[in-house]
């Protein structure tokens, strides 16, 4: 994960893209907690629209494999099917903490306590 | 044998002598303890006669009967062989007592123990001299303890005298040294508050998030500038201050104080007014900073001593000649109030009215010390007059020189002349204020208590043809304003009614779901009057034109006040963009891709808030999510290209969605979008999509 190659790919500094990134796991944190509920009623509908929701932002910023997962998971709950949910979004958490790790090493003025629970900073 | 014992009845004979001869007591036991001889000295201090000792007496009655085991004890030791000595309590025949101390042996003959032998010293006196010394000792002592307590008590005394005269050194000779340390260390702080406040106002922000932001920054400039008011204290004190002559506009000044402390008001739930006098004059000259900071100080103590009821600033004035004018500023609470005999030393310095108060309420104790030496160096007076448990008033009053009369601020949209307005609140305060209000502004206003009486006069007065124009809704209804706003909506005698909403807290959301129940104006307390007018003659001014405005705010007023003059930049450049989209991330990074192209973008969390958007503004084109809660994009679509069938015109739509389910561009294009772009998003296909769509020169 080159923070800088994706910056520069979607045309931002990679300062910028550090703040999106943290942004990113803020929402995708709050998606996958959606989704875990949404998968315990079971409300495919619901767990589609996060999915959905995840998946726009990972391909935007680029995290190709947190989008893959999220589009599993989004095509298996628009075909009622729960199976394999949870453990993508198990394995999208993993990805999260790649991330956090990435972004602890290269973090802004050395920000690197950011521990494991990621919380977006606003501007 | 018989020589051995007529040796020992010489030995007795001579050795008796001798005992007899000597002062102390001297006695001798067979080995059963009868007194086998005692001397003279011992029948004396005994009373016995030589008889009675020669009947046979026991040498343990005259021991205190306490003493007799542990004086046998010592006898059977003495008849072993031992050499003792101890003290007794010992008894004469008429029974008195007293101490001796007696030591006794063995009588020994040819290594035989045949009984004891022993000596008694009187030692009364002994003890006597103990007893006395003792005492003394004791004496002694008490004396130095409290010698010892008379030396601590000097000692903290002068530890006492030493701290006060240190606090007196601080208070008088290093004074300004440490105050000025003391400003230094709380100014860097607040400086940090500030400049972080103005990077965040920097910001893109919503209008309640800079509301909130903009009041951090503004409170923080005036705690700066209050502890730079006190460290002029001292200069203060030594008459070293310095006043300012400038022409300024008094009731902006006293509104902008009672903006600051607004919040706290709000947080007790007071009613906090400012009742600048009708004929008052704005334009004044003197020293707008230091008028602000007494009522600052003034206004701010009745807001911390009040729990309930209210706080007002009564601005009133009276003309002297040669163009000046007594102002008398007078705050009135419903507080705690002051004691009479509290009431005198309230303007000295470092006083509060109780020292209870200091804990409970905090504070130095400086401020009305400050404010009275600023009005009288102004040549004014101050006072106050209280009731205890029922409120205070604290006033000044100064002369102020009069300016000329200013250029009015104010930009009505539309004149408010004549137009009928009904204002509606349970408060009869805020009625009564806000009728004074709207009828010099030439309005001709009605008041409703309840929202039955507001909806029957409304009714009544469409059906006598004289409707109201306006009905403003104040905030004495709290959360029913926008309920009471709907029902009004809901009538449609009545819809067209301007709906103007005075909130006495701002809430999070207020402005969205104010704007949604359709009100035109939504304003929190407490308004600038010049705000008020503001707000309902541009609310007035657009329903006039039938133009379907943004809703009106303090922040939207400021704003058209601020971009009177700016020219708008046509060209890829300030195109006017919605982004209509459910995810955070997404939200922001189309927002910073808008602004790294320069656009004017503003976001819509879902389709329904994006239709209310394009509703209330124009915008050059749409990007829009497919897929959002509540109503997706598909759906926002297909009802902005009905309406546009009545209304006319073409918005450009631009679909964005993470690639493609199949199906999903059909879908979009059916829908009546224009174009499509799929994420990721890029800054290129934007770009196009700008350039595509939006024709140069149609931006709003």
């Amino acid at each position: 994960m080159n923070f800088r190659d994706m910056a520069g790919h979607i045309g931002f500094s990679e300062e910028e893209f550090q703040e999106l990134v943290e942004l990113f796991l803020e929402s995708t944190l709050s998606e996958l907690d959606h989704i875990k509920t949404a998968a315990q009623v079971p409300d495919f509908e619901k767990m589609a629209m996060s999915a959905h929701s995840m998946r726009g932002a990972a391909i935007n910023l680029g995290f190709t494999e947190i989008h893959e997962l999220a589009k599993t998971i989004e095509s298996n709950a628009r075909a009622c099917e729960l199976s394999g949910a949870v453990e993508a979004a198990d394995e999208i958490r993993d990805h999260l903490e790649r991330i956090v790790g990435t972004l602890a090493l290269t973090g802004r003025n050395g920000s690197s306590d950011r521990g494991e629970s990621p919380t977006g900073r606003y501007e | 044998m018989q020589a051995e014992a007529v040796c020992r009845i010489i030995l007795e004979a001579s050795g008796r002598e001798l005992a007899d001869s000597l002062p102390q007591t001297v006695f001798e036991m067979d080995s059963e303890g009868v007194l086998t001889f005692v001397n003279r000295t011992a029948m004396e201090t005994f009373g016995y006669s030589a008889e009675e000792v020669g009947r046979g007496l026991d040498a343990l009655t005259m021991i205190a009967p306490a003493e007799r085991s542990r004086a046998s004890e010592d006898i059977s030791r003495a008849l072993r062989g031992e050499v003792l000595g101890s003290g007794y309590t010992v008894l004469r025949k008429d029974g008195s007592a007293f101490p001796a101390l007696i030591r006794i042996g063995p009588v020994q003959l040819n290594g035989k123990i045949l009984g004891v032998r022993g000596v008694l010293i009187d030692i009364s006196d002994l003890k006597a001299t103990e007893e006395r010394l003792q005492r003394a000792k004791e004496e002694t002592e008490t004396i130095n303890r409290e010698l010892e307590a008379t030396n601590k008590q000097l000692e903290e005394a002068i530890a006492r005298a030493n701290v006060m005269a240190m606090a007196s050194e601080v208070a008088n000779c290093t004074k300004s040294q440490f105050l000025a340390n003391m400003s230094h260390e709380i100014r860097t702080p607040i400086n940090g508050v500030i400049g972080f406040s103005n990077l965040l106002l920097d910001t893109e922000l919503s209008s309640e998030q800079r509301d909130y932001a903009e009041a951090v920054r503004d409170s923080a400039e005036i705690l700066l500038k209050l502890i730079n008011d006190i460290l002029e204290f001292s200069k203060l004190e030594a008459k070293k201050m310095a006043l300012e002559q400038i022409p300024f506009d008094l009731r902006t000044t006293v509104e902008g104080v009672a903006e600051l402390l607004s919040l706290r008001a709000r947080e007790k739930g007071l009613d906090f007014e400012v009742r600048y006098g009708q004929d008052a004059p704005r334009r004044v000259v003197g020293d707008p900073g230091r008028i602000r900071q007494v009522l600052t100080n003034l206004a701010g103590n009745a807001l911390k001593f009040t729990e309930k009821g209210f706080v007002f600033i009564d601005v009133g004035w009276q003309p002297l000649v040669d163009g000046q004018a007594v102002f008398r500023f007078a705050v009135e609470d419903s507080g705690i109030g002051i004691s009479e005999e509290k009431l005198e030393f309230i303007f000295e310095k470092f006083t509060q009215a109780d020292a209870s108060m200091t804990r409970r309420y905090g504070g130095t104790g400086l401020g009305l010390a400050i404010s009275k030496q600023i009005v009288e160096f102004m040549g004014g007076t101050i006072g106050v007059t209280s009731t205890l448990g029922r409120g205070s008033t604290f006033w000044f009053a100064i002369p102020l020189g009069l300016g000329e009369t200013p250029q009015s601020l104010s930009i009505p949209a539309a004149s408010l002349e004549g137009v009928r307005a009904l204002i509606v609140d349970r408060s009869e305060i805020n009625r009564q204020t806000l009728l004074d209000l709207t009828s010099n502004w030439g309005m001709k206003s009605d008041a409703a208590a309840t929202p039955e009486e507001a909806l029957a006069a409304l009714r009544d007065a469409c059906a006598s043809g004289r409707p109201y124009g306006m009905a403003i809704i104040d905030s004495g209804f709290q959360d029913d304003m926008e309920s009471v706003g709907r029902r009004i909506q809901s009538d449609p005698q009545l819809k067209d009614t301007v709906l103007i909403a005075i909130a006495a807290v701002g809430k999070r959301g207020d402005a969205r779901r104010f704007s949604e129940a359709g009100f035109a104006a939504y304003l929190v307390r407490p308004i600038h009057t010049e705000t008020l007018m503001e707000a309902l003659a541009a609310a007035w001014g657009s329903k006039l034109q039938g133009v379907a405005a943004p809703l009106i705010t303090r922040h939207t007023l400021a704003e058209a006040r601020a971009s009177q003059a700016p020219a708008r930049v046509s060209g890829p450049e300030g195109v006017h963009v919605l982004i209509a989209e459910d995810n955070l991330l997404n939200q922001k990074l189309a927002l910073k891709m808008m602004e790294k192209l320069g656009c004017r973008a503003d976001l819509a969390g879902n389709g329904r808030e994006a239709l209310r958007m394009i509703e209330r503004d124009r915008y050059d084109l749409v990007f829009m999510d497919c897929q959002m809660p509540d109503m997706d994009g598909y759906e926002a679509s297909a009802i902005i290209r009905r309406r546009e069938k009545e209304s006319g015109g073409h918005l450009p739509i631009i679909a964005m969605t993470a690639h493609a389910m199949t199906g999903d561009r059909d879908k979009c294009i059916k829908a009546g979008m224009d174009d499509y772009i799929s994420k990721p998003i890029r800054r290129e296909e934007i770009l196009q999509a700008i350039s595509r769509w939006v024709q140069k020169g149609e931006s709003a």
